[in-house]
């Protein structure tokens, strides 16, 4: 997505030459290679765009990873961007965009000792907050100490997320940052010892308009590194579950059932359903009333 | 909102789906729908209330959801029959919303034994109460007799019928001996509205108890008639097979020209929500002069009156028509403005 001036561009299938002629573009070992030995072509993406990019204007790129987790141990600790011509030609290279997080993964299991977040969250109320009792199982080497959140499925961290902590003696927060929609990291003025046990809140998480699970992954940190000491990955559930709606069941009349107004068995009648409900009726929506006796 | 352009579809017998709302209902908004129903679990049912599109409810994944259960109890038994009204017409009774009151007719046919102090309790909406006419000793007629009856009203409205404690006025069925059916007159009704398919929908629930000290032996039944309003015969009203209402000058026999003359014949009074609605209805070789317009779409006609609609409805072809059951053939409803 081209941001700031919001262009459109066309996307292409770049994969189509064969190795044999590689098409500059194509994401190949042998066109990588060109480029940068050391990138693999599976982590290699190509943005064609459909007109000019002008000198001095400021383009922003967004790539949105399908899973921004390591699914294979590692990516890389440095991003690097090349700007090509669509006859081969590099303008213009970046080697160090900067750390794609996680370089290393590893065993130690960080210990969680609570989770509000499976009670569920009601889809379509904008936000909730997430709040995990954490207890610390591999101290940090660093006097600073960082904690870095995912949030996957369709929920998104927003520029109103706030980290806090809460206990008895929570450690100081020295910074926090919402990284992207799926990443916050905070750095804690504290350097975790093993056992040391606090709650971290994290407020205006911004929950899908629709019934949607995702999972949020935990890794703590040394500071200014990206190799985690223990983690939780993927494994907090956080999802949406229906607002729930008032229902009712009264006789035509308007009567709750009784002793002398009530419903029969096997004979045509009336019965009216009454529906509070609990978010506004879009009219895009379905009114869908089912039942196991009708 | 516009009921109107509501869609209602049957998805299987268990399942109904509504859509075609042209607003945002606010939250915290009550949708009540109200549903003729038949009910096959014992003792308990469920219902189940899904709103988002239909990919989500597809997927078991709405938006909003609910749940109700209720539980039913009452058995129907079979000792009441011929329920009808002023109309003389099964299981429909008709609203006198002209200052005159309803009488409710009905047989009794115990199936079981009655004794002595046996009773009749009505249980019915509160929309049906006593006239001020109505008598607690005269207004009632059981086999053509009259004896005391009472009607009560509150969030129902409750009819009782009691024998002394020495008298049985609903006995024992056939083949014991007679009168096996007993009659039952309730005069100096009201009906404060008819009967729509949302509106004024009244079930009466008869319970009849064999004798003052057997309460173990009651027997219930439920009829939902409906309540039809007073009709009124439009005498002066005719049609015209032809443009011209004297017949002369030039004839179009493809037009049909309905006229009422006579503005005082349609006087009475039309409740909320109500809507007097003509509707010509065609069969047999009629039909095909309204084929090529689509079903539910309007229809042209013209009226002097300002903001009558026209809209053509298909019926049924089936070959089985009869002109006792109408409702199912091809018609045009005339909506008319205002009450």
């Amino acid at each position: 997505m081209l941001n700031s001036t919001y262009l459109t561009t066309s996307c292409v299938n770049l994969n189509t030459a064969s190795s044999l002629v590689p098409n500059p573009l194509t994401i190949n070992s042998t066109a990588v290679n060109n480029l940068n030995p050391n990138i693999q072509s599976t982590l290699a993406i190509v943005v064609g765009f459909n007109n000019v990019l002008s000198s001095g204007v400021t383009y922003e790129l967004q790539i949105l990873l399908s899973n921004n987790l390591p699914s294979i141990g590692a990516l890389s600790t440095s991003f690097e961007m090349y700007a090509i011509s669509g006859t081969g030609i590099m303008q213009e290279e970046n080697w160090n965009m900067g750390q794609v997080f996680f370089e290393l993964r590893n065993n130690h299991l960080m210990n969680i000792v609570s989770v509000n977040s499976e009670a569920a969250n009601l889809a379509g109320s904008i936000v909730s907050t997430l709040q995990i009792n954490i207890k610390i199982g591999v101290s940090c080497p660093t006097p600073l100490s960082v904690f870095l959140f995912t949030i996957s499925g369709d929920f998104q961290f927003t520029v109103g997320s706030q980290v806090t902590t809460i206990g008895a003696s929570p450690p100081q927060i020295l910074t926090a940052q919402v990284v992207s929609p799926n990443l916050i990291t905070a750095t804690f003025n504290e350097q975790f010892s093993s056992g040391r046990q606090f709650s971290v809140a994290i407020s205006n998480i911004q929950n899908p308009l629709e019934i949607s699970s995702g999972a949020i992954s935990l890794y703590s940190l040394p500071y200014n590194s990206i190799s985690p000491l223990e983690v939780q990955e993927l494994s907090i559930p956080f999802q949406t579950i229906s607002l729930s709606a008032p229902v009712n069941i009264y006789t035509a009349e308007g009567l709750s059932p009784n002793s002398a107004v009530e419903f029969y068995l096997q004979t045509t009648q009336y019965i009216t359903v009454s529906i509070q409900l609990p978010s506004n009726f879009n009219p895009s929506y379905i009114l869908q009333i089912t039942s196991d006796a009708l | 909102m516009n009921f109107n352009s509501l869609i209602y579809t049957v998805v299987n017998l268990q399942t109904i789906q509504i859509s075609g709302f042209t607003s945002i209902i606010p939250s915290g908004s009550v949708i009540t729908v109200t549903m003729r129903v038949w009910i096959n679990t014992n003792p308990i049912f469920n219902i189940y209330v899904s709103i988002d599109n239909i990919a989500h409810i597809t997927a078991l994944a709405p938006i909003i959801y609910g749940t109700a259960s209720a539980t039913v109890t009452a058995t129907p038994s079979t000792f009441i029959s011929g329920l009808t009204g002023n109309g003389n017409e099964m299981n429909k009774l008709t609203a006198m919303l002209d200052g005159t009151t309803s009488t409710i007719y009905f047989s009794v046919t115990p199936s079981s034994q009655t004794i002595a102090g046996s009773f009749l309790l009505i249980y019915t909406s509160a929309n049906l109460v006593k006239a001020s006419s109505f008598n607690s000793a005269t207004s009632c007629l059981i086999n053509n007799v009259t004896q005391p009856c009472s009607i009560t009203t509150s969030t129902y409205t409750k009819i009782a019928i009691y024998s002394s404690s020495s008298s049985n006025l609903f006995p024992q069925p056939p083949p014991l001996p007679p009168p096996a059916t007993t009659t039952v007159q309730i005069n100096q009704v009201v009906f404060n509205y008819a009967s729509s398919h949302s509106y004024y929908i009244y079930h009466f629930y008869f319970q009849l108890t064999a004798s003052l000290a057997s309460q173990a032996s009651v027997q219930k039944y439920l009829v939902s008639p409906m309540v039809v309003q007073q009709r009124n015969q439009l005498i002066s009203f005719q049609n015209y097979f032809s443009n011209n209402i004297n017949n002369t000058g030039n004839n179009f026999m493809n037009l049909i020209r309905l006229v009422s003359p006579n503005i005082s014949e349609w006087q009475n009074t039309i409740q909320t929500y109500q809507k007097r609605i003509i509707s010509v209805f065609t069969y047999q070789d009629w039909s095909n002069g309204l084929a090529n317009v689509s079903s539910y779409s309007s229809y042209p006609c013209l009226s002097n009156l300002a903001g009558t609609t026209f809209t053509f409805i298909q019926g049924s072809n089936s070959l089985n028509l009869t002109t006792d059951f109408p409702l199912n053939w091809d018609r045009i409803n005339i909506v008319l403005p205002g009450t």
